[in-house]
């Protein structure tokens, strides 16, 4: 069994467009800051539309700014 | 602290207290039995749940704030913290009805007759423990997702 994972580099991102502050990149992308500061720290997952919203405002493709990656839940099992 | 987890702080604390209340007039004074026949616990019973409803309405009309053109409230992450705090709260009301069912089932299956005090037990509390589990479950999502904010 899978699970997905989605890493991101919105921080480093947002230090190279001018030290854009998490509060200036919600009121962009319309969402909370709260949402930005879960996104950063990887424990939210956004909606393909938001994911769109912040790379367009960083310039980038969605690849560019979202990793994806999957961790398989049953290690032992792999490991056989 | 958002609007909602705010107003979970408030819902915990009314709807904690109304079941505390119903808990007490319920099993301390008197005890179940007895209950149905005492028109006084009845009446502070209902009086409690009322007053803890009316205490509920007003805390959302305070706490209400609408998302002005500069600072959004609620976005989809917080849509998505309310759909899971429901679903988790609708299956925890439905687990505790089953659990109390077959305890006052087993309970009472030997005599045949259950008291009907049971049954406002049952309605009131159940009420107020599907408000609290939503409540805990929102402040403790939000908890998960914020990480240190």
């Amino acid at each position: 069994m899978t699970k997905d994972k989605i890493s991101n580099n919105i921080r480093k991102l947002r230090f190279e467009h001018g030290e854009m502050t998490q509060e200036e990149l919600a009121d962009r992308v319309g969402c909370t800051r709260q949402t930005i500061i879960a996104l950063e720290q990887e424990k939210y997952v956004p909606s393909l539309g938001l994911a769109f919203r912040i790379a367009r405002i960083f310039g980038k493709n969605v690849d560019d700014v979202f990793g994806y990656r999957e961790i398989f839940w049953e290690r032992k099992k792999e490991k056989r | 602290m958002n609007q909602a987890q705010i107003r979970s702080i408030y819902s915990l604390v009314i709807w904690g207290t109304v079941a505390l209340v119903i808990c007490g007039v319920f099993f301390l004074w008197g005890g179940p039995e007895s209950f149905a026949g005492d028109s006084l616990r009845i009446l502070i019973a209902a009086l409690g749940f009322g007053f803890g409803y009316l205490g509920y309405i007003l805390m959302l009309k305070i706490t209400r704030k609408k998302s002005s053109a500069t600072a959004m409230l609620q976005d989809e992450s917080d849509y998505e913290i309310a759909r899971r705090a429901n679903g988790i709260a609708l299956m925890s009301v439905l687990v505790f009805i089953f659990i109390l069912s077959m305890i006052l089932f087993t309970v009472f299956q030997d005599l045949g007759v259950l008291p009907v005090g049971w049954m406002w037990f049952f309605a009131y509390f159940t009420s107020c423990f599907g408000y609290i589990v939503h409540a805990v479950t929102t402040l403790f999502l939000y908890k998960e997702m914020s990480g240190n904010d």
